[in-house]
């Protein structure tokens, strides 16, 4: 009775671990957690890259917004 | 098994024997007698005096007056089917080894099938049938290799496992043979769970005039010869170097368990279960075989979607660029007593057609040196950017034995699954590379004043543009410029002239930036494959435990 107990928890803890895998892996689910920012404008970026690392990109990454 | 005969040889030894209720000649109580016929000793429940049924008289053979003192699990004419036969029991032998351990030997019978041996030891069951055709060795030891080797049985290859001398203790009930109390036989016992396989033997020990003497009757001589300070060893260790071979009887035997026992003679009681039992098959094993069946299923399934969906993926590169630092922004700045270059540059841009992730691997030349940088993924449609932070460092010293490293030149990170769209990169960071040569430029060629701040500010989105319109004053406050950019107290930033020549003389570092797109993620089933492989190695160390137990 304790192995059948035993085998009835082993085998649907398995098969979820399995379909939680498969899962993840069919969605490409995971990766790394990006921080975010809105509204940045690329064209401005390019014209003045230097200004957006020294000037925006300090407050951006504080969490400060742009 | 107490000298273990089967009907066969029973019946002609047997004295002709009809009736079946007798008295005591002991004790004058009753005593039934289940098989006239074929019992040649019987045990009288009353007084413990062995019996011996002759032409429908029992006659009294060994004399007790006690009670008996053993349980009977089974008691005497219980009748149970075990392998679809019905057997009776009709008697019960305890015996015990050396070490005092002691086991209970039910003798059961079917009129066809004749007897069968029902041995019970610390709660273990095991069916035992005598089995004649196994014979000895070419030496005379019992088994086809001897006491250390191995028999074959019915294809089977059985192990010995042990070797002891056994003494019947007590009898209950009725024998086909004379049975008596303190008889000794050695035996020597081999296994393949669930199948046993033992041999009983007898020796006589004979002395120069061909006198033979039991083990016991031998052992009493040395008491003697001891108590009586007789000098006597020589002679009776001759005795004891010189033994013949009297008797022999191999049985072979399968394990049952306890519940099986109890439904076939429906039982109420049992002794309870302690350790192993000899034959007790693994119960390890049989879990084992389970996980290793269970996980190399699931191992397959597992590999084979993780082709699929490899294959699925376009784990495309999009972007390969090499870059050297000395071809970015610098920007000198120290921080307390730390001087540092912050840069920048841009690799490119990342298309994603769909919605997937992004693998981006870097590489660089670090030598006692360090980098950090910001990876910036912006959405050119949206203004949506997606910031991904990372750092390399490789350091080493010291010299042969003593010597060490840390870091890496090497990183690579997966992104969460991004929308579809079309991404500018912008790659920003700081490093310890090249600063004493920037140093030097600065001091050469001067400094340029900060870079105007322009505001990297998307365009009015058609809500914003809408309230701009309706609110006084909000179309003069959304369009106006951003707060001056104020540097980071501590912070103070140098650039190199816009004519700086010699830019190649700035810090020279090798940075590759390689980007994958839609790459299959099996990190969850690498994740799941090792669980399967740590539930694997579980249960083979129970497995491997438990029979070390045994």
């Amino acid at each position: 009775m304790k192995d059948i107990l035993k085998m009835y928890i082993f085998i649907p803890l398995t098969l979820l671990m399995f379909g939680w895998s498969m899962h993840r892996m069919f969605t490409q689910a995971g990766g790394k957690e990006p921080m975010t920012a809105q509204n940045l404008n690329v064209k401005n970026i390019r014209a003045n890259p230097t200004s957006f690392r020294s000037v925006y990109m300090p407050r951006i990454l504080s969490g400060g917004g742009k | 098994m107490s000298e273990r005969v089967n009907e066969n040889l029973a019946l002609p030894e047997a004295a002709p024997v009809q009736a079946k209720g007798f008295k005591c000649p002991n004790c004058g109580g009753p005593v039934n007698l289940e098989l006239p016929g074929k019992s040649q000793s019987v045990r009288c429940p009353y007084c413990s005096s062995i019996l011996e049924p002759q032409h429908d008289v029992l006659v009294l053979r060994d004399k007790y007056n006690e009670k008996l003192k053993y349980r009977m699990w089974i008691p005497l004419g219980a009748t149970g089917k075990l392998d679809g036969i019905e057997f009776k029991c009709v008697g019960m032998v305890v015996r015990a080894d050396d070490d005092g351990g002691e086991w209970s030997e039910y003798l059961l019978f079917n009129p066809y099938h004749g007897y069968r041996y029902l041995v019970e030891s610390s709660g273990h069951w095991t069916l035992v049938r005598t089995e004649p055709g196994l014979g000895f060795d070419g030496s005379g030891r019992p088994g086809m290799t001897g006491p250390t080797g191995k028999i074959q049985l019915a294809g089977k290859k059985l192990k010995y496992f042990t070797h002891y001398d056994a003494r019947v203790k007590s009898i209950v009930g009725e024998f086909p043979w004379q049975a008596s109390l303190g008889e000794e036989n050695e035996v020597t016992e081999y296994i393949n769970p669930p199948y046993q396989a033992s041999c009983e033997v007898v020796y006589a020990y004979v002395d120069k005039h061909g006198k033979q003497y039991s083990k016991k009757e031998l052992e009493d001589l040395a008491n003697d010869a001891k108590r009586a300070n007789a000098e006597r060893a020589d002679e009776i260790n001759e005795i004891a170097q010189n033994r013949r071979l009297t008797e022999s009887n191999w049985s072979i035997g399968e394990y049952r368990y306890p519940e099986e026992i109890q439904a076939a003679f429906g039982l109420s009681e049992m002794p309870e279960k302690v350790g192993f039992g000899m034959c007790e098959p693994n119960p390890a094993k049989r879990r084992f075989l389970f996980a290793l069946a269970w996980s190399a299923m699931l191992f397959l399934a597992t590999t084979v979607t993780c082709s699929i969906v490899s294959g699925r993926a376009e784990s495309k590169t999009v972007l390969d660029k090499t870059l050297s630092l000395n071809s970015a922004e610098f920007e000198f700045k120290t921080e307390g007593a730390t001087d540092y270059l912050e840069f920048n540059f841009e690799p490119g841009e990342v298309e994603l057609t769909k919605d997937t992730n992004v693998e981006f691997t870097l590489k660089s030349s670090l030598s006692q040196q360090w980098i950090s940088f910001n990876v910036f993924m912006i959405n050119e449609a949206t203004g949506a950017g997606y910031i991904y932070d990372g750092e390399l460092s490789r350091y080493y010293g010291g010299s042969g034995d003593d010597s060490w490293s840390e870091g890496s030149n090497d990183t690579d990170f997966q992104t969460e699954k991004m929308p579809a769209g079309n991404y500018y990169l912008f790659v920003a960071g700081a490093t310890n590379v090249g600063v004493a040569e920037f140093k030097t430029s600065l001091l050469r060629y001067g400094q340029r004043v900060d870079a105007p701040a322009v505001p990297a500010t998307a365009p009015l989105t058609p809500a914003a543009a809408k309230q701009a319109k309706t609110t006084p004053g909000a179309a003069a406050k959304a369009l106006a410029p951003p707060p001056a950019a104020v540097p980071a107290p501590g912070k103070t930033g140098k650039l190199l002239p816009m004519d700086f020549p010699g830019r190649a003389f700035a810090p020279k570092l090798t940075f590759t930036m390689t980007a994958k797109r839609d790459v299959a993620s099996v990190g969850s089933a690498v994740l799941f494959v090792f669980t399967l492989i740590g539930f694997l190695v579980y249960y083979y160390i129970r497995y491997r435990m438990k029979e070390g137990e045994r």
